[in-house]
């Protein structure tokens, strides 16, 4: 096992940066998840760091050895991709031995390897079989298997559990993650898949354009979004993005208009805000609330119509339209109102955060003694 | 192949802007359901009958040949021709001992399966870096190889020969393998093949360490089994029965393969005809036995279909 420390890397297809300068520091033994919507840079990320990639510029350390000019065979990683790429015309058995044997492991000893992987992933029935003969979900364990078998310093992992379906998914997942504590291996971990970054990574890299937006542990990631793109990329529904105006701002406070009501914010840091600044203001779907606030916390937005309900079992995300604006809720299954009922609204405003609305920046989040207050007709 | 059934009539009637188009013709007890089915009964009757047809004309010369083989001599040219022959089988007798047959059989087994050989060698490696390796000129290189295949064979008999006399393998076998031992559709091939496989194959062995003939002998050749099937049958057809080069360059039993061989009942006498087809039935075996097996490999390679069997 080893820590991986990109630095500045950079690579273009032709006119395309793929990779724009990304910094990444992963330590010994961390699950580290680059989280991204398709075509942010990804897999060519990923692909540097084996060595698929040549660098245009930065380097790429592995337990603290510039491996940037080395061959992919000399890096000592593990891949597994997307589509598994098992040899088709190899037994599963043959397929985890056969990197073994180029790395001129002895003939027990490969097969020993090969043996106890299997066992750890429950795939041992699988050996004599061919990978065509498989279901999605053993290929996959065997794609693994022949990854964990060469026990490398690093395992690299390009979307592994997407073309699983989402039972399956949620299976692997879990397993996955206790492989992980298992082995305290060093992992990259590719997704686009946000609940796979929140739920497996201990570090979260997201990616846009070939940029890291942000890098921190999920709960950073998901609470204090670096910006717009990540906190509506974040969170499934995603984070509500409504339109405002700074009213006010004081260091330690700022009040915010929004449609008809205007926000007061508590927080640490405003300096991004000024007086007249456009915003966006961001809420996620479960600091919503319907129905006339009842506790200290919420406070009273305006009334929303339901526009469309979606029940889920165990909650019910409900889309509501206030003033022209539509907005996803998340409440409770029970109690809920029809279609087209007009509802009064609730928001946490402790919970909101604010964003530049040029760029897209994060200029602070609230906190606890947030207040809002509704002006009648402020707009 | 799958085959797909046609909506069925309870669909049809399920569906009520269907009718009067053909899921609702195709109800059951309709005439026209019947009359559908004589029709396909006709369809595969009239198939059969120009297969038999094709069929025929195409084993016929193999069975002319076995009349005039063991026909009377005074039978095999009379008019109209003589469909039932007697059974005379001494031409066949002395057309086996007059020449050393094993000795030709064993030339052309050994021509035939080295350039076999060296033709899948050389054209899995050219077509895995034409393929696969990045080099400056490769596409000009594979277009240059490309232009070969335009280059008439006669137009090089003469190079050929040069080059064969100067390296002193006239009258040799490696003399017929030689001009022969790679071949530009054999690269083509295996290139085509090799490009279709996934690149994550070659880029999950390069993470593992392995080299790129292992690669190349344990996956990507394996895996183009259809290109390694159709090269070998394409290179064993033509080399079994290779005539003009091999005529030309050899001369006794030394390095003569069957082929020429037969020429030997073609002399300044006239042509022996029965003893001819005899001996040519018996060259024709191999390639007989041969195309029984992997008739199978042939239509798949000739109607174009490379998916893995
Ligand atoms: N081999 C390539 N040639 C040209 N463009 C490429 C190549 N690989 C990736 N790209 C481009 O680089 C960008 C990032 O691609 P990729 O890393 O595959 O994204 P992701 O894995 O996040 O979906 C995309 O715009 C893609 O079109
Ligand atoms: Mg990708």
């Amino acid at each position: 096992m080893a820590r991986l420390q990109i630095e500045g890397a950079v690579k273009s297809f032709g006119s395309t940066r793929a990779v724009d300068r990304v910094d990444l520091d992963v330590a010994d033994g961390e699950f580290a998840v680059l989280l991204g919507p398709s075509g942010c840079g990804k897999t060519t990320l990923l692909r540097l760091v084996a060595g698929l990639e040549q660098l245009e510029q930065g380097r790429i350390l592995l337990g603290g050895r510039d491996v940037s000019q080395a061959a992919p065979a000399d890096r000592d990683v593990a891949m597994v991709f997307q589509r598994y790429a098992l040899y088709p015309n190899m037994t599963v058995f043959e397929n985890i031995a056969f990197g073994l044997r180029a790395r001129k492991i002895g003939k027990s000893e490969v097969a020993q390897r090969v043996e106890r992987v299997a066992a750890a992933l429950e795939i041992s029935q699988l050996l004599g079989r061919r990978p065509g003969t498989l279901s999605g979900g053993q290929r996959q364990r065997v794609a693994l298997a022949r990854a964990i078998s060469r026990e490398p310093k690093l395992f690299l992992m390009d979307e592994p559990l997407s073309s699983l379906d989402t039972k399956l998914r949620s299976t692997m997942r879990a397993e996955l993650k206790r492989l992980h504590h298992r082995l305290g291996a060093t992992v990259l971990y590719v997704t686009h898949d946000q609940v796979e970054a929140m739920t497996m990574g201990s570090k979260v890299a997201v990616l846009r354009d070939g940029r890291t937006v942000q890098v921190g542990s999920p709960s950073d990631i998901y609470h204090r979004p670096a910006d717009d793109f990540v906190a509506s990329f974040v969170g499934s529904p995603p984070m509500n993005l409504l339109d405002g105006t700074v009213v006010r701002a004081e260091p330690g406070m700022v009040v915010v208009g929004v449609g008809s009501a205007s926000l007061t914010l508590c927080g640490t840091d405003w300096s991004g805000t000024a007086s007249g600044m456009g915003v966006r203001i961001g809420v996620r779907p479960e600091d919503l609330r319907l129905g006339p606030p009842h506790d200290s916390r919420h406070r009273l937005l305006g009334d929303c119509t339901v526009e469309v309900s979606e029940p889920m079992g165990h909650e019910t995300v409900l889309h509501v339209n206030l003033g022209g604006d539509s907005l996803v809720v998340r409440t409770s299954s029970d109690g809920l109102p029809e279609y087209g009922e007009k509802v009064p609204l609730a928001i946490d405003p402790a919970r909101v955060h604010l964003f530049d609305v040029s760029t897209g920046v994060a200029v602070g989040a609230a906190t606890e003694g947030s207040v809002l207050s509704p002006v009648g007709a402020a707009r | 192949m799958t085959i797909t059934r046609r909506s069925e009539p309870t669909e049809g009637r399920h569906r009520p802007y269907t009718i009067g188009d053909a899921a609702s013709d195709r109800l059951p007890g309709s005439s026209f359901a019947a009359g559908t089915r004589l029709r396909a009964h006709v369809g595969t009757g009239v198939r059969y009958i120009l297969l038999t047809v094709v069929a025929a004309m195409f084993l016929f010369p193999i069975y002319w040949a076995v009349v005039v083989s063991v026909d009377h001599r005074s039978q095999v040219f009379t008019l109209p021709p003589h469909l039932v022959p007697s059974f005379d089988l001494n031409p066949i007798r002395r057309a086996l001992v007059v020449l050393p047959w094993a000795k030709y059989f064993l030339n052309t087994t050994i021509i035939t399966l080295a350039t076999i050989v060296s033709v899948l060698v050389t054209g899995a490696l050219a077509g895995y870096s034409l393929a696969l390796r990045e080099f400056r000129g490769r596409e000009v290189l594979f277009a240059v190889l490309l232009a070969a295949l335009m280059v008439p064979p006669e137009a090089t008999l003469i190079p050929d020969y040069v080059i064969t006399a100067r390296l002193g393998l006239l009258n040799t076998l490696a003399g017929q393998v030689a001009p022969v031992a790679a071949n530009v559709y054999a690269i083509f091939l295996f290139r085509q093949f090799f490009k279709t496989l996934p690149p994550s194959l070659w880029e999950a062995s390069q993470l593992d360490g392995v080299s790129w003939y292992r690669y190349l002998s344990r996956v990507a050749v394996p895996m183009a089994r259809p290109a390694v099937v159709t090269v070998t049958l394409l290179t064993f057809a033509s080399q079994w029965s290779a005539f003009e080069w091999p005529l030309i360059i050899t001369q006794g039993s030394r390095a003569r393969p069957v082929e020429v061989a037969l020429s030997f009942f073609q002399g300044f006498d006239g042509t022996h005809w029965r003893e001819i087809s005899g001996a040519a039935l018996i060259t024709m075996l191999p390639i007989l036995i041969v195309f029984s097996f992997a008739h199978k490999y042939i239509v798949k390679s000739v109607a174009g279909d490379t998916g893995d069997t």
